[in-house]
């Protein structure tokens, strides 16, 4: 990830307009793909983006330059998008699933997927298995650190990351050969 | 690494490189939902340097301009007065208030001379330097007897000193009948000011200094950001070092003198409280991607002046340093949260940075001597050019002290603003001992491309020698 140069940042905390549209320009393809990957839809991705970004230059004085800018960045919109999904999604719920139908594939499949079609299956989980594959896979948190974030147990948390996991084989695996039938 | 790790690693990847082009109203719903922008604001400490720095100039200038002006009336009365004692000579023979050989009363008493014979003296030394100079131009003029002896004032000064221009020989006042009138009228202004320009000419001297000093280095910080300052400030400290170098100076005048040289300067801070953190859990290896093992990236340790220009993640092993509770600084370019899990990691040991500058100075000073005694105190003021040769950030861990690279994006000129004082102790005419406390201040961030203007200071105590040539 590469970071952001100095003299943006520290325009943007003197609440310097061009550096703010500046330091937009070059991280919002990545951030508004972030967006949509814990929204899953465009609708709730501009709002998490916009409200995201407000608290981004709002509250850039408390950036303490631990880390780099790029994250925290990252890490103001993911915390966005949770309190907004959070509120009104039921994350609590465990759906039974048996793990062993789920077909296997190579390696080399997911290799060969595009980041937005990766990024197209993620966004079409629904936003219990959602946040917590993302949380876990994307951002690195443990289920314990998942659990305190999202209110939930960690038993669901796992749950919820292995049905996540499952649905996605199942989903790459029906992608695949959807286009190996289209080839033929 | 099971088949569900592997899977996970292959999404992080390619979703962390997912990016699309947001529509254009979300940054319109952004303006409308922010502050508006904020005035720039000039930094507090700039301030009061800019202030310092228009002080000493103005104490400088006014030094300078008052005695211009001094110097500028007292040459005026001589002139005039020279003059009108011409005239009131040529025209008052019978009124003659000088006898022969001899200063009046009142004059002597003016120019601070006990007795007539001291009186004598002088007017001998005037006497006989007219006799070997040409007969000036008389002028006509109209006196008072107070003016003459201003004019005798400026004279005391100008014949009392034993090293006169013109090669004075006293003589014998009986042979000599030339009285203090004739003086004047073959005495030019240009002789009686030859004497002003040969004590100039005297003092201009150069000398040659050789100095030592241990030195404390910091930092100040300029940030917009209170949380910024305070948070660098939590955990970077001075450090002493030493700096030495020569001088050369030129005496313009009698009190100011002019210096220039070369002085390397060991200057920096350390930065504390960190710690070296190995990653203990496979869950932290299998979070990372394959970026960080393929494409090296600094150590990105959180500090006032910029990233570490050195890195090697190509190891299979990541064992790194990090800042407490803050161990995804150091591998900040990954926004996961492995690292921030304590089980993923553990801490080795306790350790510090050392940020080392190699500074060669170019000197510019200006030095003015307050108390012209054997022992002189001097006020010096000026600029420093600093030309960075060198830059090092070791690692102290124990009593190891390990290079690990260099700060990146620093400037390798910089300029200082230098104030100090000076006492300098006369062991012979030639030969003095020096000792300068001083204090300099960068007055432009030593680092590029941050958050915060790091602007380096130093004090240091000199002591050296000086030698006058």
């Amino acid at each position: 990830m590469a970071d952001i140069p100095g003299n943006i940042i520290k325009a943007c905390i003197e609440g310097n307009r061009s550096g703010q549209e500046e330091l937009y320009r070059l991280v919002a393809p990545k951030m508004y793909g972030v967006c949509l990957q814990y929204a899953g839809n465009a609708d709730d991705a501009k709002d998490i983006m916009q409200d995201g970004f407000i608290k981004v230059f709002s509250k850039i004085d408390q950036y303490t330059g631990k880390g780099s800018f790029e994250g925290w960045i990252r890490r103001i919109l993911v915390n966005t998008a949770l309190e907004k999904i959070r509120s009104r999604v039921n994350l609590q719920s465990i759906d039974e699933y048996d793990n062993a139908n789920v077909e296997m594939f190579d390696q080399y499949v997911l290799e060969s997927m595009t980041a937005e079609e990766i990024s197209q299956l993620i966004q079409n989980l629904s936003p219990k298995y959602r946040l917590v594959f993302n949380l876990y896979a994307l951002e690195g948190f443990s289920h314990k650190d998942i659990s305190e974030k999202l209110g939930i147990s960690e038993g669901t948390s796992k749950s919820n990351l292995s049905r996540a996991r499952s649905i996605l084989q199942q989903k790459v695996v029906e992608l695949f050969s959807e286009r190996e039938r289209k080839d033929e | 690494m099971s088949k569900n790790k592997n899977i996970d690693v292959i999404f992080r990847k390619k979703s962390l490189s997912f990016q699309k082009e947001p529509p254009p109203e979300i940054w319109d719903n952004i303006l409308s939902g922010i502050q508006p922008e904020k005035n720039r604001v000039l930094p507090v400490f700039w301030r009061i340097a800019a202030g310092m720095a228009i002080v000493i100039a103005l104490g400088l200038g006014y030094q300078y301009i008052f005695n211009t002006e001094n110097l500028g009336d007292n040459q005026f009365s001589m002139n005039e007065t020279v003059r009108q004692n011409i005239e009131d000579s040529s025209r008052s023979e019978t009124t003659d208030p000088f006898k022969e050989n001899e200063l009046p009363e009142e004059m002597a008493e003016n120019i601070g001379i006990e007795n007539k014979s001291s009186a004598k003296d002088y007017s001998q030394k005037f006497l006989s330097a007219s006799t070997k100079r040409n007969t000036a131009p008389v002028l006509a003029s109209t006196d008072t007897h107070d003016e003459l002896s201003i004019e005798a004032y400026n004279l005391k000064h100008l014949v009392s000193l034993d090293d006169f221009p013109i090669q004075l020989k006293p003589v014998d006042a009986k042979k000599d009948s030339i009285r203090i009138k004739e003086f004047i009228q073959q005495y030019t202004w240009e002789d009686l000011v030859a004497k002003e320009d040969f004590v100039e000419n005297q003092k201009k001297d150069f000398l040659i200094e050789a100095l030592l000093s241990p030195t404390y280095s910091y930092r100040d910080i300029v940030s917009s950001s209170p949380s910024l300052s305070s948070y660098y400030n939590d955990f970077e400290s001075g450090q002493i070092s030493y700096s030495g170098g020569m001088k050369v100076g030129f005496i313009a005048t009698e009190r100011l003198s002019i210096h220039t040289g070369l002085v390397y300067a060991r200057i920096g801070y350390t930065i504390g409280g960190l710690k070296n953190i190995a990653l203990k859990s496979e869950n932290a290896y299998d979070a990372l991607p394959n970026a960080v093992f393929n494409d090296p990236q600094p150590y990105v340790i959180a500090n006032s002046i910029g990233k570490v220009n050195n890195a090697d993640f190509s190891s299979s092993t990541i064992s790194t340093i990090a800042q407490p509770e803050n161990a995804d600084a150091t591998l900040s370019y990954l926004s996961s949260g492995a690292l921030t899990s304590p089980e993923n990691r553990s801490v080795v040991s306790d350790l510090s940075f050392s940020q080392i500058f190699h500074i060669m100075e170019i000197p510019f000073h200006m030095k003015y001597k307050i108390i012209d005694r054997k022992l002189d105190f001097n006020v010096l003021s000026g600029l420093s050019t600093n030309i960075m040769v060198g830059n090092n950030l070791f690692v102290n861990e124990g009593s190891d002290k390990t290079s690990i690279g260099e700060i990146e994006s620093v400037n390798k000129i910089n300029y200082s603003g230098d104030f100090g004082f000076g006492l300098e102790y006369e062991i012979n005419k030639k030969l003095q001992l020096l000792f300068e406390p001083q204090f300099k201040y960068y007055l432009n961030s030593i680092n590029k491309d941050n958050l915060v203007a790091n602007r380096p200071y130093s004090m240091g105590f000199y002591t050296g020698l000086s030698y006058i040539f």
